[in-house]
């Protein structure tokens, strides 16, 4: 689980570094309702699942005004100008960057088949899944927010 | 030479940045063609003349290493240089892609003077001074 941790924060900052610019730091944080009283409203949720030598599940967590204000970044147009495909079209590819990129670092030996991100709500995700074995959880700080990654193994 | 590029992609986002980045790079393009899916980026390569295509790996329906099989089979089309753009890098998956015929693959996350050096390598021919200046210029 260290070297999978590890391979996760390494991809985190990746993304987040070389797509977005924008700093950030970990929490210590051990699960969501530690690092945040989450707000339901405005927090959209996207997870993609994995299989390959472990299977599971990637969850990202995000509010709202973060993600259209990474969109905007991103795509380098106005954030009153984004379309709401464009807004989750950038969160979806965010997720899919992370998940590939901890893949290449944990092991490039074997291949981890990815399925397409979707869009979730925050109730389906933010309790663990009964079948899970086990999971990872990531806190996230940007300068104006905060956001976070699970990783659930079953 | 203006060069006629094809962009699939499911991301409208990440097509518009790889649209942006190319445009960037200070290649003299053509058109830039874009597809959402394989099936639409499959129309597109039997109805036009494309000088490269750069296609996503992870797409629903059929994947970029699928459409890649597809192209190879139009006679038309089966030398036009495919770069993979994907976020998966294990040495096994990256068999696959040079064993179907892929002609390279830009890892994500990228940043724009890769695309450059890509295209540079696939196509040879860039204006180097205006893409400095366009680098500079570009906010991503």
């Amino acid at each position: 689980m260290k070297k999978l941790k590890r391979a996760m924060r390494d991809s985190i900052s990746d993304v987040f570094e070389t797509m977005f610019f924008l700093p950030m730091e970990f929490s210590e944080a051990l699960g969501i309702e530690e690092f945040w009283r989450f707000e339901e409203k405005g927090v959209l949720t996207c997870t993609l699942t994995f299989n390959g030598p472990f299977s599971g599940k990637f969850i990202l967590f995000m509010p709202a005004v973060l993600a259209i204000s990474l969109s905007a970044d991103f795509m380098g147009i106005e954030s009153s100008s984004l379309s709401k495909d464009q807004i989750t079209g950038t969160i979806k590819e965010v997720v899919n960057m992370i998940a590939g990129g901890m893949f290449v670092n944990y092991d490039d030996k074997h291949v981890f088949d990815l399925t397409i991100p979707k869009m979730s709500t925050f109730e389906k995700t933010y309790k663990d899944d009964p079948a899970l074995k086990e999971s990872l959880f990531f806190g996230v700080k940007t300068p104006n927010s905060k956001f976070a990654l699970k990783i659930e193994i079953t | 030479m203006a060069y006629n590029i094809l962009i699939v992609d499911d991301s409208s986002p990440m097509r518009m940045v790889i649209k942006k980045n190319i445009k960037a790079s200070g290649f003299k393009t053509g058109e830039i063609f874009e597809a959402a899916n394989g099936m639409d980026a499959l129309a597109i390569v039997k109805k036009e003349w494309l000088d490269i295509i750069l296609t996503d790996f992870n797409m629903p329906g059929m994947n970029g290493l699928e459409l890649v099989s597809e192209i190879k089979k139009i006679d038309t089309a089966k030398n036009i240089p495919i770069i993979m753009i994907t976020t998966e890098g294990s040495q096994k998956r990256l068999n696959e892609f040079t064993a179907q015929g892929v002609t390279d693959y830009i890892k994500k996350p990228f940043v724009p003077r890769t695309i450059k050096a890509k295209m540079n390598d696939l196509l040879g021919e860039s204006d180097y001074e205006e893409a400095e200046e366009s680098d500079e210029g570009f906010d991503f």
